[in-house]
C-alpha cells in the first residue's frame, strides 16, 4: 500500500519538475505541486496495481496541469514568459546552468500539451511503455508523439 | 527509458537543483490543513443558510404576517443559488484525474455545459425575488403591510435580484469562455498525431 508520504520521497521532486512545465510564476507553481499532489492522495484508494504507481503518479499530476493551464488561459495569464534569474549574485558557471535550465522550462512550457506532456516523461526517465501507460497512448504512438516534440523542442531552444 | 543524447544532455539541465522532499511535504501539509477549513468553511456556510431558512418559514407560519410570508419565500428562492455555489465546487473537486487528458476534458466541458444550463435557475430566482419585492411594495401601498417594513425589503430583495441577474450574466459569459478555451485545448490534444 502506498503513502503520500512515500510518494512525495520517491517522486516529489519530478512532480515539482512537472509543475514548472505548466506555471511560471512560482507562487502559482508551489500551488499546482500541492494541488497535483492533493488529486494524487484523493485518488490513492483507487490505485491497485502497485507495479504501475510511475503512470498513476505523473498521469494525475499531467492531468492537474491541464485543468491548471486551462483556468489560467481562460482568466488571460500569460504562462509562457521567461523568469528572471532566481539570484543574480550566483557565480557565473552556476547563474549560466541556471540559464540553461530556465531556458529548457520555459521552452518546454512553450510546446503544445500533448508535446509538452511527452518531453516531460522522457526526461523523468520513464520508458515508452510507461508513458503510453500514463497518457493512454500505444508504444509506436509514444515514438511518434516523442520524435515530433523532440523536433519542436529543437527549434525553440535553437531561437531562444 | 529513451536512450538518445539529445535528451540525455537535456536531462543534466532539467533534474537540476530539485526541490527538497522536506519542503515539499510541509507545503502539502498546510495546503491539506487549508482544504479542509475550507471545505469546513462551506458546510458552515451551507448550514447557517438553511438554518435561517427554517427560522423564517417557521416565524411566518407562527406569525401571520403576509411580509414574513414573502421572506420565507425570498429565502426558499435564494438558497438554491448560494447552494449552487457550493455543489459546483463539490462538483469540481469530484473530476476525476485517473484517466486520460483528453477524457478529462471531456468531462470538464460536459460540467461546464451543465453549470451553463443550471443559470436557468439563477434567472428565475432574480425573477422571483424582483416579483416579491413589487409585492412588498402593492402591500405596503394598499396599508396590508407598514412602510417601514417595506423601506427596508423592497431595495433590499430588488437590490439582491439584481445582483443575481449581474451576476448569472457575468458567470454565463465566464463559462463560455471556458468551453472556448476548452474546445481549443481538445482540438490541440485531438490533432496532435493527425
Amino acid at each position: 500500500m502506498h503513502t503520500l508520504e512515500t510518494i512525495i520521497r520517491t517522486y516529489g521532486p519530478a512532480l515539482a519538475r512537472v509543475a514548472s512545465s505548466y506555471e511560471v510564476d512560482r507562487a502559482l507553481r508551489e500551488d499546482l505541486l500541492q494541488e497535483m499532489l492533493l488529486a494524487i492522495h484523493r485518488a490513492l484508494p483507487t490505485l491497485r496495481d502497485d507495479a504501475s504507481l510511475a503512470p498513476f503518479v505523473f498521469r494525475i499530476a499531467h492531468n492537474r496541469g491541464v485543468t491548471h493551464v486551462l483556468r489560467e488561459r481562460a482568466a488571460r495569464r500569460n504562462a509562457v514568459q521567461i523568469e528572471p534569474s532566481d539570484s543574480p549574485e550566483t557565480p557565473e558557471e552556476s547563474r549560466i546552468e541556471a540559464d540553461r535550465t530556465q531556458r529548457l522550462h520555459a521552452a518546454i512550457r512553450r510546446l503544445p500539451l500533448p508535446y509538452r506532456q511527452v518531453i516531460t516523461l522522457v526526461l523523468e526517465e520513464l520508458s515508452h511503455q510507461e508513458i503510453g501507460e500514463t497518457l493512454g497512448l500505444s508504444v509506436s504512438n509514444v515514438g511518434v508523439r516523442v520524435s515530433r516534440a523532440k523536433g519542436q523542442l529543437k527549434e525553440l531552444l535553437r531561437d531562444e | 527509458m529513451t536512450n538518445d543524447e539529445y535528451f540525455a544532455s537535456l536531462r543534466r539541465d532539467w533534474l537540476r537543483d530539485p526541490p527538497s522532499r522536506d519542503t515539499i511535504t510541509r507545503g502539502f501539509a498546510h495546503h491539506r490543513r487549508w482544504a479542509l477549513w475550507s471545505a469546513a468553511g462551506n458546510l458552515l456556510g451551507a448550514i447557517v443558510v438553511l438554518a435561517a431558512c427554517v427560522w423564517v418559514a417557521r416565524m411566518a407560519f407562527a406569525g401571520h404576517d403576509t411580509l414574513l410570508d414573502i421572506s420565507a419565500l425570498a429565502f426558499a428562492v435564494a438558497v438554491p443559488v448560494i447552494l449552487f455555489g457550493l455543489v459546483a465546487l463539490r462538483r469540481r473537486l469530484r473530476l476525476v484525474y485517473d484517466q486520460t487528458s483528453l477524457g478529462l476534458l471531456r468531462q470538464t466541458r460536459d460540467r461546464v455545459e451543465t453549470m451553463r444550463r443550471m443559470l436557468v435557475g439563477a434567472r428565475w430566482c432574480a425573477a422571483i425575488l424582483a416579483a416579491a419585492a413589487m409585492a412588498v411594495g402593492l402591500l405596503a401601498a394598499t396599508a396590508h403591510a407598514s412602510p417601514s417594513s417595506a423601506f427596508l425589503l423592497i431595495p433590499l430583495w430588488s437590490g439582491t435580484a439584481a445582483a443575481v441577474w449581474l451576476w448569472q450574466i457575468w458567470r454565463a459569459r465566464d463559462l463560455a469562455n471556458r468551453v472556448a478555451h476548452l474546445d481549443a485545448i481538445i482540438a490541440e490534444f485531438e490533432s496532435v498525431d493527425r
